[in-house]
């Protein structure tokens, strides 16, 4: 059956009445409907499609509502909507906030004329070159993506070399100037500290460490891991040394990151011992070098942090060194109240410095482990979903990477793989590290503190689980509420990741 | 030694310095370049009749009927079959048609000439809405009316149009398109503002220049009715205008765009006389009371000389109404036309957008920023029913396919990188 | 050399990760994302245009 009803003197835009007649077209019961002006094509309109028009005396002026319906209550209910309808129109959205999204870097540039910085997180094959047209563009570059060939690299570093310009990366994850954060980066306070980073954690790490002992970072410059490496030749680092060594706003200067090529760590001792500026090198696992004042060598995250705070405030740094080292008993003490153990360590981590750091601690008290990213090659494990005896894995690492989200982000497979060593009867201790700040997942002890509860469901108490949280205060995700879901968890959660794995060596026991 | 950019930046002022003015009309056989007795002009790239839609082949057996060159339907697809008619684009005699686009010996067509270049351009009239040959139709309704566009529209038009040229030198069609796009036109499927202005120019020159000015009630009745009437005038400006800067070596601008139904084809610049050509795209638009998506007909008509000179969906910004084919906001209007910003050239000196503080429209498709950023041009057009004849079946917003971008991007790139 | 990002402070264009780029809007980082895709045309193909618009050589 139909029903039309006029609505004399109305006036409405084609359109918004075609769009109605849409929604109407919805409704339960509802077979045909038509909200046309009375003009004659109207009329004819109306007639094919199969509504009576006879008797209508609709002018031009009028609406002229039409539907057709299985009953009398369809009906009813149909023209109330349209009416409703006519007045509020359902689909006009709110205006959208304004961000165009441009599709291109010129069209961007468009937008917004003075920017200066790319950041690049699109998949490596495709990275190298959008990057060169940025630096083309006379843009910085940071460079997240990873798996950009090292002749790309070199080549982008050079031509931004020539244009005064810096490319941080490929797989540079941290960035931080002035105070702000790019990419993975915590909300630490500023202050005059500058950062040469070729590791994204390590520089986390040192800039967290910095942080709870009251100094302020202001620039963290991320390298990338290939920069220090001879064929690069260490150009943005130097060039970063450089820049900071002669900032009136830095009053120290750390570098940090694995040993680099002997040529390059020459350039970079050299540059900095003339400048004469208090200088920290948190040379990860490198070989033990005498500090010569105002420059120090240290070779773990911690005390870099520790020594370069020390600097910053007017501290005697010995004195902050030997007050780390004093921690180490009481760390002994926790190995004792949790409980020592036979069997094996598995380390599950997501930020590549911290899992090189954790081995390194680890060697250190003679526990030699096994990694898919190992510091010496004879102990690479064949498989990196088949640890053995004891193995530090970094999830981070690139055959957990393709297509898939970074661990930082994403814990799903961290989590299934910590299950997974629950049911190893010789897996002791299991070792994590837990990175806060933007860019991360907004709940990792939640999601880490499920899954050590469900292995305990498995364990039983066979394993003791060690933690330590890369963050600060002011970090998206609550610090705090992190180390409590922890805690609650019947994780121990130290202070630092050199600690956590200190903490891990001793309770092995021998 | 040749700059890509130094010759786009030629092609596109060449463009924006075309001055399109309407001089005249005349019957197609004696006007139009090319035309001969048996001639056919379609919308679109080359196409034969065996590969034609719906639209197209009605719109041909409805001017083979209006020529009476056959007395059927019937006849008439047997004539079409036959080889004695020559198909030809539109484009291929400087002319332009919108949806089937079909010109015929005796069609009347409007003649505008690019006065900064002298080159002229062709397009016949447009028939209003419902049964409309350009829609496919062949029903005695369509003939009898273009037969009365023939006899009473055309002559009146005429001695009007000839009478501005007399006195004022011709009707300057890029002012009225300026002037219609701060009114809320986007001049492809919103002319209303074109057309009332149109009529506001032609109405006094006709009161004085024609013999009978008792016809004039009914043809100024016919055009007032049709709101898309200055339509076919915008889309020849906009062909006479393009024609001009084609042929600028190591320019990689499209100076054609067009779809018959079928396939959908462009020209560059830089890239002589070659179409690239790839299928048509299926419109994805509001569709009007008592039609479904099965009656869509592949994308078809010149009218995308619009996007091509600047206007339509890349001027969406100016008319933000339109947007509501999409159940968009004014913001999405926006958007729209910023992405177009990145795929041309540059912008237009005279065609702006009161929204975005009169910045110029985007001009000047580059086929190497559609291939590198796969932004491809949005229309903003009609959709027509794959049955001959049922008319319009919506309209909305249509993305050209890439495909043949692509390839005019590769061919381009082949013509001119020397190892 | 002068890196003057290190005074002005980042004005960033993001391309990839759109988590990182409402990170950057949250710092009040100015920040433009661009919706980044793959070039339609093959690697080969886009490396000659690269050269072509770097000012490759050309047929006169």
């Amino acid at each position: 059956m139909q029903r039309i009803e006029i609505i004399r003197s109305s006036y409405y835009d084609s359109v918004t009445l075609m769009l109605v007649a849409k929604e109407l077209n919805k409704l339960a019961g509802v077979t045909s409907s038509s909200l046309v002006m009375g003009t004659e094509a109207n009329y004819n309109i109306l007639a094919s499609g199969g509504f009576d028009v006879d008797g209508i005396d609709a002018t031009p002026n009028d609406l002229i509502i039409a539907v057709m319906g299985e009953d009398e209550s369809v009906l009813d209910g149909a023209l109330k909507t349209a009416k409703e309808y006519i007045a509020s129109p359902p689909w006009k959205k709110e205006m959208s906030a304004g961000d165009y999204r441009p599709k291109s870097l010129d069209g961007a540039l468009a937008v917004q004329k003075d920017s200066n910085i790319a950041v690049i997180s699109v998949a490596g094959r495709y990275a190298g070159d959008l990057a060169m047209d940025c630096i083309g563009k006379g843009l910085n570059v940071m460079l997240f993506s990873d798996n950009v060939p090292l002749e790309k690299e070199i080549e982008l570093k050079r031509t931004a070399s020539e244009k005064g310009l810096l490319v941080m990366g490929p797989d540079c994850g941290t960035v931080i100037i002035r105070g702000k954060a790019l990419g993975f980066a915590n909300a630490c306070p500023v202050g005059p500290v500058g950062i040469v980073a070729a590791a994204g954690t390590g520089l986390q790490e040192v800039h967290v460490q910095l942080a709870r002992r009251g100094v302020g970072t202001l620039h963290g410059i991320g390298t990338g891991g290939r920069d220090v490496k001879a064929e690069v030749g260490g150009i943005t680092t130097l060039t970063a040394v450089k820049e900071l060594l002669s900032d009136d706003e830095i009053e120290t200067l750390v570098v940090v990151g694995k040993p680099p090529a002997k040529e390059v760590e020459d350039k970079i001792l050299d540059l900095v011992k003339r400048s004469g500026k208090p200088s920290v090198f948190g040379f990860i696992g490198g070989q033990t070098r005498c500090d010569e004042p105002p420059v120090y060598i240290c070779s773990e995250l911690e005390e870099t942090a520790c020594v370069a705070a020390a600097l910053a405030k007017g501290e005697d740094p010995a004195m902050a060194r030997s007050d780390l080292k004093a921690k180490e008993q009481g760390l002994k003490n926790r190995a004792e109240e949790i409980g020592r153990r036979k069997g094996y360590i598995r380390g599950l981590f997501s930020g590549g410095t911290l899992c090189y750091e954790a081995q390194l601690v680890l060697a250190n008290h003679g526990i030699d482990t096994w990694s898919n990213a190992p510091f010496s090659k004879e102990k690479k494990l064949e498989n990196s979903l088949k640890p053995v005896a004891h193995s530090i894995i970094d999830y981070g690492e690139d055959e957990f990477t393709q297509g898939r989200l970074h661990p930082m982000m994403d814990l799903t497979f961290r989590c299934e793989r910590l299950l997974a060593e629950a049911s190893d009867p010789e897996v002791s201790v299991v070792l994590f590290d837990v990175v806060l700040g933007y860019g991360c997942n907004p709940d990792p002890a939640s999601l880490l503190a499920d899954a050590v509860t469900a292995s305990r469901g498995r364990s039983g108490d066979r394993i003791a689980y060690v933690a330590s949280i890369c963050g600060f205060d002011d970090d998206p995700q609550d610090f705090e509420k992190q180390k409590k879901i922890l805690e609650s968890a019947g994780v121990a959660v130290c202070e630092s990741n050199a600690q956590a794995s200190r903490l891990a060596a001793f309770l092995l026991a021998r | 030694m040749i700059d890509i950019q130094e010759a786009n930046k030629k092609a596109l002022d060449i463009l924006l310095k075309g001055q399109p003015v309407l001089l005249d009309m005349g019957i197609a056989r004696d006007t139009v370049p090319g035309m001969t007795d048996r001639t056919i002009l379609h919308a679109g790239p080359p196409i034969k009749w065996e590969d034609m839609s719906g639209p197209m082949r009605g719109a041909v057996m409805g001017a083979c009927i209006y020529e009476g060159w056959a007395k059927t339907p019937e006849e008439a697809v047997d004539l079409a079959k036959s080889g004695e008619i020559t198909f030809d684009p539109c484009h291929h005699h400087h002319a332009v048609g919108p949806m089937a686009g079909v010109t015929s010996p005796s069609m009347p067509v409007f003649v505008v000439e690019n006065k900064t270049y002298g080159n002229k351009s062709y397009v016949n009239m447009n028939e209003g809405l419902g049964q409309v040959l350009r829609m496919g139709s062949f029903s005695q309704e369509t003939i009898d009316r273009l037969r009365w566009m023939e006899e009473v529209l055309y002559p009146n038009l005429r001695d009007g149009i000839r009478h501005i040229t007399k006195t004022l030198g011709g009707l300057d069609i890029k002012s009225i398109i300026a002037q219609a796009l701060h009114m809320g036109d986007e001049l492809h499927n919103r002319n209303k503002a074109g057309t009332s202005l149109f009529l506001r120019a032609i109405i006094p020159a006709m009161i004085e220049a024609v013999p009978d000015v008792r016809q004039l009630p009914e043809v100024i009745r016919f055009i007032d009715k049709n709101d898309h009437f200055f339509l076919n005038l915008a889309m020849a400006a906009g062909k006479c205008t393009l024609e001009a800067a084609h042929g600028v070596e190591g320019a990689s601008m499209v100076t054609t765009m067009a779809r018959n139904g079928t396939e959908f084809g462009i020209k560059v610049s830089g890239l002589g006389d070659q179409w690239f050509t790839c299928q048509a795209a299926l419109p994805d638009v509001l569709l009007f009371p008592g039609f479904t998506k099965d009656d869509v007909n592949r994308d078809i008509g010149d009218s995308a000389v619009m996007e091509t000179s600047g206007l339509g969906g890349f001027a969406l910004a100016a008319a933000p109404a339109i947007i509501q084919f999409v159940g968009g906001t004014a913001q999405d209007a926006a958007n729209y036309t910023m992405e177009m910003y990145e795929i041309t050239i540059g912008e237009n000196n005279i065609y702006t957008i009161p929204a975005f503080n009169f910045r110029g429209t985007p001009t000047g498709i580059d086929i190497l920023k559609v291939a590198e950023t796969g932004i491809t041009p949005v229309l903003d057009t009609g959709a027509a029913c794959k049955e001959a004849g049922r008319g319009q079946v919506g309209a909305g917003i249509v993305r050209m396919p890439l495909d043949a971008f692509a390839k005019a991007a590769e061919a381009f790139i082949e013509k001119y990188f020397e190892d | 050399m002068s890196l003057r990002i290190l005074k002005e402070g980042p004005k960033v264009i993001n391309f990839g990760i759109e988590a990182f780029y409402e990170d950057q809007k949250k710092q009040g980082v100015p920040s433009v994302h661009v919706d980044w895709k793959p070039p339609m045309m093959n690697a080969s193909l886009m490396e000659k245009l690269r050269k072509l618009q770097q000012g490759g050589k050309k047929k006169i």
